[in-house]
């Protein structure tokens, strides 16, 4: 039964979600077995972030409580593991689009909605995203699923909260996707 | 394609019994012995006195001295700035609050050397990167900075330099321990560093 | 004995080249599994499409299984891990705004780096909107500073907020997880995927 709803999906496109949450693991395990922590994503902009306002306004950064901490972190916001990872994951998705022959220059929207109104909104959940994974220190991949590889209970219950909410706040976004 | 999900499941399921019959092993934070036994032999953890002073008078904010000895001996003197934690008390939860802090290097002093060291090898062993020992203690301290020896003349130029800037910070520092009295009374700023560290590592 | 670079078994000045290999299995995986689309991404809070759940599950299940063996053989030490401290309100609300923006812009920071790279526009819209929010963050961290720093209780462990051990834990996990393997199928048949 679950093979028919795989095709139902993407008849050739996608590979097999179990086998690819076997590799995701290897994933996990890699990361935590070489670098003793789990690959994130959330902290790459919040890095850049920080290391642009110190270039614009390298004052601002200096009396901002929260971007100081990372422009004076021991290597820069610049050279921190993180933004070496998110690199590797903007090449890895690009090997495995490229492979399966999905690389195109698109808007992906549901036809309900305009393209411009998918962007905007798109806009809208990256701040709201990225604001929410500062304040729990991590987001879907950093806390949730470094998380609960170690057992975190701080990941757990993040997780638990981003898929809450994202329930719970469903019904009143279903026009922008079904 | 049904027996291929039933052996899945059957394989995630052995597994599960599998992780939940196998012993634990007792977690440990200490750092193991062979990295603490190299770390004890390297002389990187020494802040000479003359590095100190000049610090102090820099008002180098990313020095904290750590006083290792009782609070008795500690109200009697110790140096401008320096904060009182006993030897027996550093591993308590407040005092590990402050010495964690990344931003600051934690620079432990005693009269000599020992309980110093005693001190540094407490903290290294839970795995705390930024605490350091000053050499020699206050009584080096005493000879080099308070009552530098005049150098031979057959000394090299380094070592009047040396001596000059000697003199020079021994004046200072008798200039602001003049009324030991009026610095006990200014309380000693604790401000717990872990929470701060812990933010600043912020996951994702 | 892992981890290496922790312990020093490897040097630091590799630790850059393992991030960039890891991420590139990281953003394969992401991307091979679909997670490219937010129509595939959101399919899990409108009931249509369960990829997110099944390979985020497994994944989880499989990386706390290996961790799990790999200590119990010596070749980890797991207290060297780590481990995402718990500040309890900060995750919740943090946790809920995030649930917000993943309806609203139907990715997650790291799923729209890896379809930004195929090309998706609106991923990239995504990743444009995720250094607005670390800015803004930024720049409203004073005012909620207090709350974000509050409740901290540590690297906790999952299990011993249950009260449970380690490996039961584990199981339960597997067990939770194959049995929502089965069950999501079923809500999948009933709800009609959207085709775009």
């Amino acid at each position: 039964m679950e093979q028919g709803v795989i095709r139902k999906t993407d008849p050739k496109k996608y590979l097999n979600p179990y086998l690819m949450g076997v590799l995701l693991g290897f994933v996990l395990i890699a990361a935590f077995y070489f670098s003793g922590r789990g690959p994130g994503a959330s902290g790459a902009p919040k890095r850049v972030t920080a290391g642009v306002v110190a270039v614009v306004a390298p004052q601002h950064a200096d009396h901002s409580a929260y971007f100081s901490k990372y422009v004076h972190s021991e290597n820069g916001p610049w050279k921190s593991w993180l933004n070496f990872e998110v690199l590797g994951v903007i090449i890895g998705g690009f090997i495995s689009g490229a492979l399966a022959g999905r690389l195109k220059i698109k808007v992906e929207h549901s036809p309900k909605i305009t393209s411009r109104k998918r962007l905007f909104w798109a806009l809208i959940g990256g701040i709201l995203f990225e604001y929410g994974a500062s304040m729990a220190r991590g987001c879907t991949s950093g806390a949730a699923l470094s998380g609960i590889a170690v057992w975190a209970t701080g990941g757990y219950v993040t997780m638990l909260a981003i898929f809450g909410g994202a329930y719970l706040f469903a019904y009143f976004f279903r026009k922008l996707w079904i | 394609m049904q027996k291929g999900i039933i052996f899945l499941t059957v394989v995630a399921l052995g597994i599960g019994v599998l992780v939940w019959l196998l012993p634990e092993r007792p977690e440990s934070n200490d750092i193991p012995p062979h990295i603490l036994l190299h770390d004890i032999g390297s002389e990187t953890r020494f802040f000479s006195t003359d590095h100190i002073a000049s610090m102090l008078i820099g008002r180098d904010p990313s020095l904290q001295l750590i006083d290792v000895r009782d609070q008795e001996t500690y109200n009697k003197f110790h140096l401008p700035g320096a904060v009182n934690i006993p030897l027996k008390d550093i591993l308590q939860e407040d005092n590990i609050d402050i010495l964690s802090g990344e931003e600051q290097q934690h620079v432990f002093y005693s009269n000599g050397t020992i309980r110093a060291n005693q001190a540094w090898v407490l903290t290294k062993r839970i795995g705390m990167k930024n605490t350091f020992v000053m050499q020699g203690g206050l009584n080096h301290w005493i000879e080099t900075i308070m009552n530098p020896p005049y150098p031979p003349s057959s000394a090299p130029s380094q070592a009047f330099e040396l001596y000059d800037f000697r003199v020079a910070a021994g004046s200072y520092f008798r200039g602001e321990t003049a009324a030991p009295v009026k610095k006990q009374q200014t309380p000693v700023k604790v401000v717990p560093r872990r929470k701060k560290k812990v933010t600043a590592s912020g996951g994702c | 004995m892992g981890p290496l670079v922790p312990q020093g078994i490897i040097s630091p000045e590799w630790d850059f080249i393992i991030a960039l290999v890891i991420g590139i299995g990281f953003g394969f995986v992401l991307e091979g599994a679909g997670f490219s689309s937010s129509r595939n991404l959101v399919g899990l809070f409108y009931g249509y499409d369960f990829v997110v759940l099944r390979v985020f599950l497994t994944g989880g299940a499989t990386a706390a299984v290996g961790i799990l063996l790999m200590d119990y053989f010596g070749w980890i030490d797991i207290g060297q891990l780590y481990v995402q401290p718990t500040y309890w309100g900060a995750a919740i609300v943090g946790g809920l705004i995030m649930g917000l923006g993943f309806v609203t812009g139907g990715f997650c920071p790291g799923t729209s780096f890896a379809a930004a790279s195929i090309g998706k526009m609106d991923a990239l819209m995504f990743v444009v909107g995720t250094f607005l929010g670390a800015f803004l963050f930024g720049e409203t961290y004073p005012l909620i500073q207090n709350f974000v720093n509050s409740g901290n209780e540590g690297g906790i462990k999952i299990y011993d907020s249950l009260g449970m051990s380690r490996g039961s834990f584990t199981f339960l996990l597997i067990i939770v997880s194959v049995g929502l393997f089965y069950f999501v199928p079923v809500i999948e048949k009933k709800v009609r995927k959207p085709e775009y």
